[in-house]
């Protein structure tokens, strides 16, 4: 393993947040490319280019650095999906931005199905109060331009971000699609595996659920 | 190892259908039992009294083993479901019969969110097609008895039970509040962490559904 200097020597804040940047885009893409079942610090490191025990500098176990890419990975959805609102959109277009915005962010999708059991129970609790209210954080302003976009309550936003992300997650969480090949199977089966598709599944939901914070 | 000649014995359909039955019983308490919801095969084994190979005469492997639990989990959750609703049933106690007997079978939600993870890359063909069998003709009786119980026109029970499930699994995989302690946490923290309970989390998002459904 050959030894980054610039790595074990970053020594200002601002270097080591350079650092933990580049190993959060290197895990990124790790579990991207191979899921979480594959996933380790060995690997991240590989990528890297630094020693195992070089990434424990800056995360102090792989739940830590699982959590902080949740973090990131919530914010980039909720970006995308903020960028997706204008006044005026229809509940079709605001579920259908949402759902998008999901399915452009798998790993959120990902992480959250382990986010409870395995990650959150697994780091310091200072970590998991940062994590937290950063993703309280971007939770908030979501709602805020929801109910600005939608003509929504104060207060409505949160209940409705909230049906949606998890709707989003029950969905994907039993999507086999993706592992199954169709042409391989009975018709009607087939066509059971397509009614579990994610953005189908979710969307059949968001529609009574966006029907329901309208009434 | 103690070899179990009643299970390797087994001859008959109805024997080799009792010894299955043991041993997912036996992978239901295992599973609930360890914290990260991994079990082996050995592990199973050793907890039965036979030997590993006694376990694939049954199962070919710890996927299809996984698979059929879920399928008998599943039909127990909505069997025990379909036995709390009644003709004309308020929507909040349809809600809280749905959300109550989810929680009352743990399992079913721990399996769910494995099902993409473990079950679904190595699922082999051949039994793909009766699991989702199985999964759809059990939903499909819930359906037609929601639909009866609430009044609802055709075809919305199936959107309406497809959501509820979609809803819980989604907020389970945020329930942290059963592995930490939130005490000492800030209260923007702790009140976002006791308001992902499950059972309040579900509740929230079924309500608007239920009114969705309703308009």
């Amino acid at each position: 393993m050959n030894i980054r200097e610039d790595f074990v020597r970053a020594r200002s804040g601002r270097e080591k947040a350079a650092r933990r940047v580049e190993i959060l885009d290197a895990a990124e893409a790790l579990l991207r490319d191979s899921g979480n079942d594959r996933f380790a610090i060995s690997t991240v490191a590989e990528r890297v280019g630094v020693s195992k025990s070089t990434i424990f500098l800056y995360f102090s176990n792989k739940e830590e650095l699982l959590l902080s890419l949740y973090t990131r990975a919530t914010e980039a959805f909720f970006d995308r999906f903020k960028s997706r609102l204008h006044p005026g959109i229809t509940p079709r277009e605001y579920c259908e931005a949402f759902i998008d915005s999901a399915l452009e962010n798998p790993n959120m999708l990902v992480l959250r199905t382990m986010l409870a059991s395995t990650i959150e129970r697994a780091v310091s609790p200072a970590s998991l109060i940062a994590a937290k209210q950063d993703v309280l954080h971007f939770g908030a302003a979501a709602a805020y331009e929801t109910e600005f976009v939608l003509g929504l309550e104060s207060g409505k936003g949160g209940i409705l971000l909230k049906a949606l992300i998890n709707l989003t997650a029950g969905a994907a969480q039993a999507d086999i699609m993706p592992f199954v090949d169709l042409d391989s199977v009975p018709e009607d089966v087939a066509r059971l595996i397509r009614l579990g598709e994610t953005r189908s599944s979710f969307l059949s939901g968001a529609e009574l659920v966006l029907e329901g914070i309208l009434a | 190892m103690a070899i179990r000649e009643d299970f390797v014995r087994a001859r008959s359909d109805r024997e080799m259908a009792a010894r299955q039955e043991e041993i997912l019983e036996t992978a239901e308490v295992l599973l609930l039992e360890s914290s990260d919801h991994r079990f082996t095969i050995a592990d199973l084994a050793s907890r039965l009294g036979i030997s590993k190979s006694t376990v694939f005469l049954h199962f070919r492997n710890r996927e299809e083993l996984l698979a059929r639990l879920y399928m008998r989990v599943g039909e127990g959750f909505f069997a025990d479901f379909r036995k709390k609703l009644r003709k004309g049933m308020s929507d909040q106690a349809f809600c809280e019969a749905f959300v109550d007997t989810a929680l009352a079978s743990p399992a079913l939600m721990i399996l769910r969110s494995m099902m993409l993870n473990t079950v679904s890359h190595s699922l082999s063909q051949d039994y793909v097609a009766p699991a989702f069998e199985a999964i759809f003709r059990t939903r499909m009786q819930a359906v037609v008895d929601t639909e009866e119980a609430l009044g609802l026109e055709p075809g919305k029970g199936r959107i309406l039970i497809k959501a509820f499930m979609n809803l819980m699994c989604g907020a389970a995989q945020v329930n942290v509040m059963q592995y930490i302690n939130t005490e000492d946490f800030p209260d923007n923290v702790a009140e976002g962490i006791r308001a992902a309970d499950i059972r309040s989390s579900f509740l929230s998002g079924a309500e608007l559904v239920m009114k969705g459904a309703r308009t």
